[in-house]
């Protein structure tokens, strides 16, 4: 039996019809289902009847509420106004103090659309009430929409989740064109049209609260913090600082990645029906808001398929989780991979839950330092005697036969990735092949591309390129760490051993060389060879430092 | 529209991972899942690799969920076995023998060897949209084509039955 069975038989498996109800039945689901951010907050519209919408006109006036009050009706707009007055709604749930982090530059705006287009926007703040009063003669539609940094300011908001749009008519009501729309403090829309019944919305403390207090900088440190969602505080959580790690294989996305542990255990009063909460709440970012590349780090997937390997047990999952999830769902490691580039900067854990626009909390838990240094072990007999060989940049391992391969040499030039190397001219390397680029392969056998994507077995060299890297387990044992210059771009020399338990012979050999004009934010290239692939592993590493030696950017 | 236009790979993909049985209800959760995560989704036009991932999850976490169930499926019992009959151009005996030693094989693959073949040889998908979906460099996506391949291998050239699980690395 040949591979070409086994490869019949996995085509085989998706060779297969769905019922033929499958849509049908998935839509069904769908449909009754409700969406993350909750209960739908607008008041829902009757069913609608079909009707030409013509023309409408949006009136908004704009009533903000410099204080609103912690609980009681919402404030009437001043006498004399023509106005019409905004229905007293009953005011009930728990209020929340949302820290007020104006950092992002996001506004609101309220949109009407007709006929899929918007007619007229006006921009709201939180904490505001809008009267609207809606000049149309059938169908329309109110939304929420949100301009982003970087949009123009003046310009039509982003509209970017429809769920904040909900539609009326007011030819099959016309009470439909008088709404109510409140901005709470969190960011929260209610839209209720002001002939209806009163509904019942929280609201919330429009003054800006204090962050609770703490650090978690040093491995224990604790910090006790609310558990809050749309509708207020529903529980308690600990957080407590584990340590830094200097990575977990198959897990890095960035070059050269380090991770930080964070134990967070949720104490729940009452759990919240629709809400999740958990993993995704949590984030790690700069303190600094204008530190270049401002970003935000979250947890690393603890389900992600990794086995024994990867961040500590038990891992932080997302309630409520699917049954069998191998996650506890109240509390939990979360581990955040930081590349090494950011190490100087000062980070902060960010707790953003559920639906609020606010931060309410957030802990700095980094101070500018040295990430944690990969370990390596004492050099052994047969590990390689790097040597510097006249005419090349870097020192490359003792080889005989190595030199001897590249007295004759050819070279290749990858166009996408942007790099050319020298190889010896008895080897071989492929042309542009569905899912690899020209000189990405190379071995002193011919061979034959049989699979797309699919790297033929007699490759002993490979060059990857891409926007990803390959951190480092800490149970990986690492045989070398050499920083070095290759053309010019700082790159790592690395060789180790993923699984030395489980298979201690195994070794990978490779360099990463960060490419592109900003020196590391176009990407990355990794070449390596794998004592799995390469017949003699010896030879082909050092085949593999002549050839990086070569290596030249375009 | 975007349960029309997904979920017949979705039900594919699912079925390619756990097997046609489940893959009904797998499908239906991806797309219940998908449906309630749309708010976070920016960019619409990543909907569908987006989605990939959802799925890969989901039959992954089932997969979890099925350890220590006991009971193995007779080949019958799979929905999609007759329509992967080969037609009387091909080598029936040899398909169905293949059937017979690779299945039980196959279930006897971690999650990610599942996963990672169902994505790549099962549906066609290159090793950056196979890595993708798991979420991994496409050197991991490599090393678990790689290893879930020497399983198959394995059991075939040892006639002995399905291997024990690897642990993924």
């Amino acid at each position: 039996m040949t591979d070409e069975r086994i490869l019949e038989y996995l085509r085989s498996r998706s060779r297969v019809e769905p019922p033929g109800d499958l849509i049908g039945s998935v839509a069904d689901v769908v449909a009754e289902a409700p969406q993350r951010r909750g209960v739908s907050w607008f008041a829902l519209a009757p069913a609608l009847a079909a009707a030409a919408a013509l023309v409408a006109v949006l009136v908004v006036a704009v009533m903000p509420m410099d204080r609103m009050p912690r609980y009681g009706p919402l404030p009437v707009p001043p006498s004399g106004s023509e106005l019409p007055t905004p229905t007293p709604l009953e005011q009930s749930g728990t209020v929340i103090d949302v820290a007020w982090d104006n950092r992002s530059d996001e506004s609101f705006a309220i949109t009407l659309s007709v006929n899929g287009e918007i007619t007229a926007w006006a921009e709201v703040e939180p904490c505001s009430a809008h009267n609207l009063i809606v000049e149309a003669s059938g169908p329309f539609s109110i939304g929420l929409g949100q301009r982003v940094d970087g949009s123009p300011p003046g310009g039509e908001p982003v509209i970017w989740s429809d769920i904040a749009r909900e539609s009326y008519d007011s030819a099959a009501d016309p009470g439909q064109n008088e709404l109510l729309v409140v901005i709470h403090a969190n960011g929260a829309v209610s839209v209720v049209p002001r002939s209806g019944p009163a509904t019942v919305i929280p609201s919330g403390n429009c003054e800006p609260a204090v962050h609770p207090a703490g650090a978690l900088l040093e491995p224990g440190d604790q910090v006790e913090l609310p558990a809050v969602d749309e509708n207020g505080q529903f529980g308690t959580i600990l957080v407590e600082r584990g340590q830094d790690r200097a990575g977990y294989a198959e897990v890095a996305k960035t070059p050269g990645t380090f991770v930080i542990e964070l134990f967070v255990q949720y104490t729940v009063d009452q759990l919240p029906e629709a809400e999740q909460f958990g993993r995704h709440d949590w984030a790690l970012r700069p303190t600094d808001p204008d530190a270049e590349n401002f970003f935000l780090i979250e947890a690393i997937d603890p389900v992600d398929g990794r086995g024994d390997s990867g961040p500590p047990q038990p891992r932080l999952g997302i309630y409520p989780g699917p049954e069998g999830e191998d996650v506890t769902l109240t509390e939990g490691w979360m581990a955040f991979e930081v590349s090494r580039r950011e190490a100087d900067l000062e980070l902060e854990l960010v707790y953003l839950p559920g639906d609020l626009y606010r931060t309410p909390a957030v802990f700095t838990v980094r101070a500018p330092g040295p990430p944690p240094a990969v370990v390596e072990r004492s050099p052994a007999p047969g590990d390689p005697i790097y040597v510097a060989r006249e005419g090349l940049p870097i020192t490359v391992a003792q080889s005989a036969a190595a030199d001897a391969l590249f007295e004759n040499l050819d070279t290749c030039s990858n166009p996408n990735a942007g790099y050319t190397v020298a190889f010896p001219d008895d080897w071989y390397t492929n042309t542009a092949v569905d899912g690899a680029s020209a000189c990405s392969w190379f071995t002193p056998e011919f061979f034959e591309v049989t699979d797309a994507g699919e790297v033929p077995p007699e490759v002993w060299l490979t060059i990857e390129s891409g926007h990803g890297d390959i951190g480092y387990l800490g149970t990986t044992e690492v045989y070398l760490h050499e920083d070095l210059t290759i053309d010019g771009r700082a790159a790592q020399r690395v060789e180790f051993n993923p699984n030395p338990t489980g298979d201690p012979g195994h070794r990978i050999y490779h360099y990463v060389v960060p490419f592109g004009p900003d020196g590391g934010a176009g990407g990355t290239v990794i070449v390596s060879t794998d004592s799995d692939r390469a017949d003699d592993y010896e030879l082909a590493r050092a085949v593999l430092d002549r050839l990086m030696a070569s290596l030249e950017f375009d | 529209m975007l349960v029309e236009r997904h979920a017949t790979e979705t039900y594919r993909l699912c079925a390619a991972i756990v097997g046609a049985p489940d893959a009904r209800d797998l499908t239906q959760e991806t797309f219940l899942v998908a449906w309630r995560e749309l708010p976070r989704l920016r960019d619409i036009g990543a909907f569908a690799p987006w989605l990939r991932r959802i799925c890969v999850s989901r039959c992954r976490n089932w997969l979890r969920s099925q350890r220590g169930v006991g009971g193995t499926a007779s080949l019958d019992s799979e929905a999609g076995f007759a329509d992967s009959l080969p037609d009387g151009r091909r080598d029936f005996r040899g398909a169905v023998e293949a059937r017979a030693v690779l299945e039980p094989a196959f279930r006897h693959l971690n999650p990610d060897q599942r996963a990672v073949l169902a994505l790549h040889y099962s549906m066609g998908y290159s090793i950056a949209e196979t890595a993708d979906a798991l979420g991994v460099s496409l050197g991991a996506a490599k090393s678990r084509l790689h290893g879930g391949l020497k399983v198959l291998r394995s059991a075939i050239g040892s006639g002995e039955g399905a291997p024990e699980p690897e642990a993924a690395r």
